[in-house]
């Protein structure tokens, strides 16, 4: 314990003893933390914007789909249903842990123009749900027009901006062609009974070239019937569960199962490639600033090495053991990135307090699901930005350690060879 | 003269501290490189994708006889209109189903699009029944030698249907069909459609690629009155500037990738060089020193130190540019992409021009001399043999 207490107060005072190069390596040091911080901050912002998005406008807090691979997408959704439904298991886990859930059918569907004999556009996801549970659970979903009907068994919900591009309107009728169970392509007739649209969010019209939520919302039962599923069967679940209490179970259980877990972000593929990019960038430029730290404090710790050559010649002429050397240096590297990131994270903090209500990105807002941009403290980023630190610099020192370790004191007073 | 042999000789005889400044500027200029290099091509990508697909403008239209269209679409400020068949159809196998946009791949789009359909396997169609799938949305579903089944409507109105061979995947296939069209020949797309008389795609370049919104609009609005006129009907059209608007956030951000990078990297590196210069000048001030005690003044010695670290720092950015150039060269040649999900996919290759090569040894050598003067005047100023 002494040892370390006496490791730290000598550390301390060789920080002190070089204080330019420890300035200037500390821009450094301090620069990479406050971009771990900051690029945390952005990811989880780009992350909880869109979920909270999700989870109140299509998909629930997390889903549970039977669906393999990208065919889980909502955007681009498979035109073929999954060869096995979510399994009895897990249905039974919900009922018997009272988790408010819903039952849905997914698919592809592809629209027919009757008057053309031609297929248009790309494949709208037809989901078919409890009406009844879901329409109050998705809270940010609300009819812009039409009206919706209960009594009309093929009356669908379509989001505005597909309707708008296909100028659907409600009480048109549409012929959808899909897959059933058994695999065989038959026409199926709807009525548009409303156009529904986001309360609040970030308007995607006209930001990409595709469109990013060719929704159409029917009865589970209805599209069931039509499909050949038999009653109380679903391709995929969606749970409202904020808390995640039961998600670990689920998570499990699915995997068990072969079924596939995901949360909002993770259906919408074009979202989710969002919020990779965001994440991308950020760790990009953090990468690059960690190259340039470990060439230049590799070097540092090098000059340094034969800087101190007669300081830790002299300690080894005193009966320092490589050990206490190697600790030593050590510790005197954790402490000053500790120091420096610890500075870092109380001047990120302030920049925190002073971001007021939020950011608001304009047109890259799309990035947080249209909310304002409020910079945080992420536990996981300090951690991740702290240890990168650490490793970096460790890294950094193994060569100038080794040297130290291999010293020999009398070479090192050694004035002249005669 | 002899002067300016000092530095050349100092940059030899302290061989390990020149090693490394030259491998700090040798990592920064190859990080520039790659940085620059990869915003520009993003940008130009954002920028002519769209263009090179579809020329200035683009209608999507019902069948049309071709030479009927080409006699119709005069103008004097286009310079062609090129007639393209783009359909949609089923895709089957007995695996999977799937609606599908194909295009024909032909000698003049193959020209304008070879940047983008760059298959990562296999190759581009040669014969009547290879066919090249587009991953840009389709990522895995596809296996190279798979035989697919393409259904679709004729001209006529009857259903035809093809057999296929996956003959090659690529990622995107420039705006062709949103970046997913499935590729076949032009011989193909003939059998298909039992038919060549036919196209249903009309893009149009005109002459003067800068024309103002408005002349574009005006042209636009009389292809669309003759074709209303003659009674095709228009399923989508729009002009190239319009869909770049809509990318203009994505190349908003890539277009400042270059000045974020600059404002990074000027602390950065200069803190790193400007602890180097203090610690490596420190360990040579007896040698300053002695210039001072020879009657040389602390700018001359500021000046002669300096323009040592330029030419370590003008070795180390050749050095860096070279490696990145080379290794741009390797990316070229392993056929790398980037890929987000489905929102964003690219080639990893690089995009540089003379104006940014020309940008990064200025940045590089104004980084160094703001940042290594403070700390070598610092010590240039102590009482010679102070110590």
């Amino acid at each position: 314990m002494n040892t370390v207490k006496n490791f730290i107060k000598l550390s301390f005072k060789n920080i002190r003893r070089h204080p330019v190069k420890n300035f200037l390596i500390g821009i450094v040091i301090f620069l990479a933390s406050i971009l771990f911080l900051f690029n945390g901050s952005l990811k989880e912002n780009a992350e909880s914007a869109w979920k909270d998005y999700f989870s109140r406008t299509f998909t629930g807090d997390y889903h549970i789909t039977s669906y393999q691979g990208l065919d889980r997408d909502y955007t681009l959704p498979s035109f073929t249903l999954p060869r096995k439904m979510i399994s009895s298991q897990i249905i039974d886990y919900l009922d018997k842990n009272q988790v408010v859930y819903s039952k849905r059918i997914k698919i592809g569907a592809a629209v027919y123009d009757d008057k053309k004999s031609e297929f248009k556009g790309s494949l709208p996801a037809l989901i078919g749900i409890d009406w009844e549970k879901e329409l109050a659970l998705l809270s940010n979903l609300k009819i812009v027009s039409g009206r919706f009907d209960p009594d009309l068994p093929n009356g669908i919900l379509v989001w505005k901006e597909y309707a708008d591009s296909l100028k659907w309107k409600a009480g048109d009728e549409i012929t959808l062609y899909m897959k059933d169970t058994e695999k065989n392509t038959y026409p199926y007739s709807f009525r548009v009974m409303g156009i529904v649209n986001h309360q609040e969010g970030a308007s995607l019209e006209g930001k990409g070239v595709i469109q990013m939520f060719p929704a159409l919302f029917v009865s589970y039962q209805y599209l069931a019937l039509q499909l050949g599923i038999e009653d109380n069967q679903a391709v995929e679940i969606a749970v409202w569960d904020k808390e995640g209490k039961y998600e670990k179970d689920l998570k499990k259980l699915a995997e068990e199962n072969s079924l596939q877990y995901f949360q909002g972000t993770q259906g919408y593929g074009i979202v989710f490639g969002i919020v990779e990019l965001l994440g991308f960038f950020g760790s990009s430029i953090a990468a690059l600033i960690l190259v340039i730290l470990v060439v230049a404090t590799l070097n540092l710790n090098m000059m340094g090495f034969f800087e101190r050559r007669k300081e830790i010649g002299s300690l080894v002429a005193m009966g320092a053991r490589p050990f206490w050397l190697v600790g030593l240096l050590l510790m005197e590297m954790v402490v000053f990135a500790t120091l420096v990131f610890a500075l870092a994270c109380g001047f990120y903090f302030i920049l925190t307090q002073t971001g007021g209500k939020g950011i608001d990105f304009g047109e890259m807002a799309v990035f947080f699901a249209g909310k304002k941009f409020t910079a945080g403290f992420e536990l996981q980023s300090v951690v991740n930005g702290y240890l990168t630190i650490l490793i970096v610099s460790f890294i950094s020192s193994i060569y100038p350690i080794y040297l130290t370790t291999k010293i020999n004191p009398v070479d090192v007073f050694r004035e002249a060879e005669i | 003269m002899t002067k300016a042999k000092i530095p050349f000789q100092n940059v030899l005889r302290h061989r390990f501290s020149s090693l490394i400044f030259i491998l700090i500027f040798a990592v920064s200029s190859f990080v520039l490189y790659w940085s620059f290099g990869y915003a520009n091509l993003i940008s130009s990508i954002l920028n002519d994708s769209f263009y090179d697909s579809y020329g200035d403008m683009v209608f999507f239209t019902d069948y049309f006889e071709k030479d009927k269209i080409q006699t119709l679409i005069q103008d004097p400020s286009i310079e062609r209109v090129v007639l393209d068949r783009e359909i949609q159809g089923i895709l089957e196998n007995p695996e999977k189903s799937d609606l599908v946009i194909l295009s024909e791949l032909t000698p003049d789009n193959q020209n304008r699009l070879k940047r983008y359909i760059r298959p990562v396997v296999g190759t581009l169609p040669k014969n009547t029944e290879d066919i090249v799938v587009s991953e840009f949305l389709k990522e895995g579903q596809y296996q190279l030698g798979e035989t697919v089944t393409m259904q679709i409507s004729t001209p006529d109105k009857v259903i035809n249907a093809k057999k296929f061979k996956v003959c090659g995947i690529t990622k995107s296939s420039g705006w062709k069909g949103l970046g997913s069209a499935f590729l076949i020949t032009e011989e193909s797309m003939t059998e298909l459609l039992a038919s060549n008389r036919h196209a249903n795609v009309i893009s149009v370049f005109l002459k003067n690629k800068n024309e103002t919104r408005e002349a574009k609009k005006e042209i636009y609005q009389g292809i669309k009155k003759t074709l209303e006129e003659n009674k095709l009907e228009i399923k989508d059209s729009w002009m190239t500037y319009e869909q770049m608007d809509k990318l203009a956030s994505f190349s908003g951000l890539f277009a400042s990738v270059k000045s974020l990078v600059m404002i990074l990297f000027f602390p950065l590196i200069g803190a790193v060089s400007a602890a180097i210069v203090w610690m490596y000048a420190f360990r040579r001030r007896k040698e300053l020193w002695t210039y001072s005690a020879l009657g040389m003044t602390h700018g001359s010695i500021t000046v002669l130190m300096a323009f040592e670290y330029w030419i370590l720092t003008l070795t180390g950015i050749i050095t860096g540019l070279g490696i990145g150039s080379f290794t741009s060269y390797l990316a070229e040649k392993a056929n790398i992409w980037f890929r987000f999900s489905y929102t964003f996919v690219s080639p990893l290759l690089t995009e540089i021009h003379t104006g940014d090569i020309v940008l990064i040894v200025m940045f590089l050598l104004l980084c160094v001399t703001f940042w290594i003067i403070p700390p070598l005047k610092r010590i240039v100023k102590a009482p010679p043999f102070s110590y």
